[in-house]
């Protein structure tokens, strides 16, 4: 069991690492290589739920990550990033 | 029936816009930005009901039909990724256009750069890629008008028709109307292709009795590369790199990064815009791929039929005309956009540049007006009979913009940039496009991969390369 100060230590250790750009870079690069899943290709054709392609779910999952990242990433990074007003963004 | 549902969606649509008319419309940036004001749901929706053309309707439908689910997983992982530039490109964007008043693309690049010669250029490329795509709308348009009437409204007259309404509303409340009309056509989108996916179908059973069905008859369309092996692995890279390089440059896109109120109402957008794809997209292609078990031989432009054949044969009549009413929805909601922005930026980086440097702010919104109604007509024109080589043109548009990327990303994010290399980068890059349609360059040459790849790379180096040769750098 970890004490309420090692938690608050690691959950400050996460957040600050989602403030550094190469990590979000690398992560996103990720994305875009996962979605060349040219290993699989070849594989005999079967269905799976709804009768769709067996690989389909893969994407899924993938797409929701993807989308799971950029809010992340938003509400972090960005959010650090921004003007909170038009005069800041003007200045 | 089919003309009350006709009507009650115009009347809808002018009622929409004209929510959209408001005291702010006597100034440049109220008319072409709606005054930079607009909140994150209604952002969201003009985002997509922009870029969700009727090729989303009736193209990806019959896409469906000829490659099968792999086209769904491309279009929707592409789609989605390419919301990363709403940050790289937008947010930039955002903040450039509220420090320096920046209405359109061309004048953000050549005011960057203070360059006029590349903004010239880059509207050139910008105006002369969207032209041909945006009088595909007017052809659409009129020809799902005269499917749907039954051929009582003839294909043109449906085209200038709809014209007419769109025009009407742009003038009324401009961005703001535009942004508010996509709201309502983006939720019809919505509802109206997952009503399609369930009624057509329901007459099979059920969407897995349907696939199932399918597998039997058709087991390639369920294959990774696609129905006649469409997608190499080479294909597959390309397509993916085109759509997050040419999305955010298609003008009435790039425009919408100026209009959001809020850095909060840009990231809504952006979260939203790469989780609908993921979940819309499969509709149209499931319709295509099931359509096999009623029009099994469908072969060249009759594939693109195949949504409304499923829905006559199908759906009740009603229901049939209803949702027909969203792919309405879908090619208004992209010709208002494309109209406004190619308007917008006439009056701002030709006529009040080299017309009439005095131009007050309610007169820029009255040429505005005027060039809108021009680009309008121009587009009817192509549209009344339009040549071969406008859907070759259209079919290039997306690479030939795309050849904008690195010129943008590099302007927005490096401070050597030089105007005479991105100049040359886009000079080069679209000398190789129209050697490649020429045949000049073989298809595939590269590593098998599609022409966006090499031009990618090369226009990239010739910045690089260029910045650090060119003695003018950019000012800081």
């Amino acid at each position: 069991m970890l004490s309420a100060a090692a938690l608050l230590r690691q959950k400050i250790h996460i957040l600050s690492a989602m403030y550094k750009k190469p990590l979000w870079i690398l992560l996103f690069a990720l994305f875009f290589i996962l979605a060349m899943d040219f290993w699989r290709w070849e594989r005999p054709l079967q269905t799976t739920a709804l009768g769709l392609p067996d690989w389909l779910p893969y994407f899924i999952v993938l797409q929701l990550g993807l989308t799971t990242a950029i809010a992340i990433f938003c509400w972090t990074f960005w959010l650090r990033k921004g003007p909170k007003s038009d005069k800041e963004a003007k200045d | 029936m089919v003309y009350a549902i006709i009507i009650g969606y115009l009347l809808l649509t002018f009622g929409a816009s004209l929510l959209g008319r408001d005291k702010q419309m006597d100034t440049a940036e109220g008319y072409f930005l709606a005054g930079r004001n607009l909140g994150p749901i209604v952002l969201f929706f003009t985002f997509i009901a922009t870029n969700f053309s009727a090729f989303f309707f009736l193209g990806f439908a019959g896409q469906g039909y000829k490659i099968g689910y792999a086209y769904y997983v491309m279009m929707a992982f592409g789609t989605a990724f390419a919301a990363l530039s709403f940050y790289f490109i937008g947010f930039r964007v955002w903040l450039l256009g509220k420090a320096h008043g920046y209405i359109t693309p061309p004048e953000l690049i050549g005011g960057e750069m203070q360059s006029d010669k590349l903004r010239l250029l880059y509207l050139s490329v910008m105006v002369f890629f969207t032209l041909p795509y945006l009088a595909l709308q007017p052809i659409g348009a009129g020809y799902l008008l005269n499917s749907l009437t039954d051929g009582a409204v003839p294909y043109f007259a449906g085209a200038v028709l709809l014209t007419l309404v769109i025009v009407a509303y742009i003038f009324i409340g401009g961005m703001k109307s535009v942004a508010l009309t996509d709201v309502k056509q983006g939720i019809l989108m919505f509802v109206l292709m997952f009503a399609a996916l369930i009624v057509i179908a329901s007459n099979y059973g059920g969407i897995q009795a349907a696939n199932e069905a399918v597998f039997q008859l058709k087991p390639e369309l369920f294959s990774r590369g696609g129905g006649g092996g469409y997608f190499s692995k080479p294909k597959w890279f390309s397509m993916m790199l085109l759509w997050i390089c040419c999305v955010p440059m298609l003008p009435q896109l790039f425009m919408r990064f100026y209009i959001s109120r809020d850095l909060a109402s840009l990231k809504t957008s952006t979260i939203l815009y790469s989780l609908v794809p993921t979940i819309l997209f499969i509709c149209p292609v499931a319709i295509g791929v099931i359509g096999h078990l009623s029009y099994p031989d469908l072969v060249g432009k009759q594939i693109d039929q195949i949504l409304p054949l499923m829905l006559s044969s199908h759906a009740p009549e009603w229901l049939a005309a209803l949702i027909m009413t969203g792919a309405l929805a879908a090619f208004m909601s992209t010709l208002d956009s494309q109209l406004l922005a190619l308007g917008t930026m006439l009056t701002r980086d030709v006529y009040a540049r080299y017309f009439d440097r005095e131009l007050s702010l309610q007169k820029e919104v009255k040429v505005g007006k005027a060039f809108i109604a021009a680009a309008a007509v121009l587009g009817l024109l192509i549209a009344y009979h339009p040549p071969d080589t406008i859907f070759a043109i259209a079919k290039q548009a997306f690479t030939g913009l795309a050849v904008l990327f690195p010129t943008t990303v590099a302007v927005l994010h490096w401070k050597k940039t030089s105007a005479a290399a991105c100049i040359a980068s886009i000079l080069i890059g679209e000398v190789m496009l129209l050697a490649s349609i020429l045949g000049i360059l073989p298809k595939g040459f590269f590593f098998g991969c599609d022409l966006i790849v090499l031009l990618m790379l090369t226009c990239a180096l010739v910045i690089i390369i260029g910045s650090f040769s060119s003695p003018k750098a950019k000012p800081v």
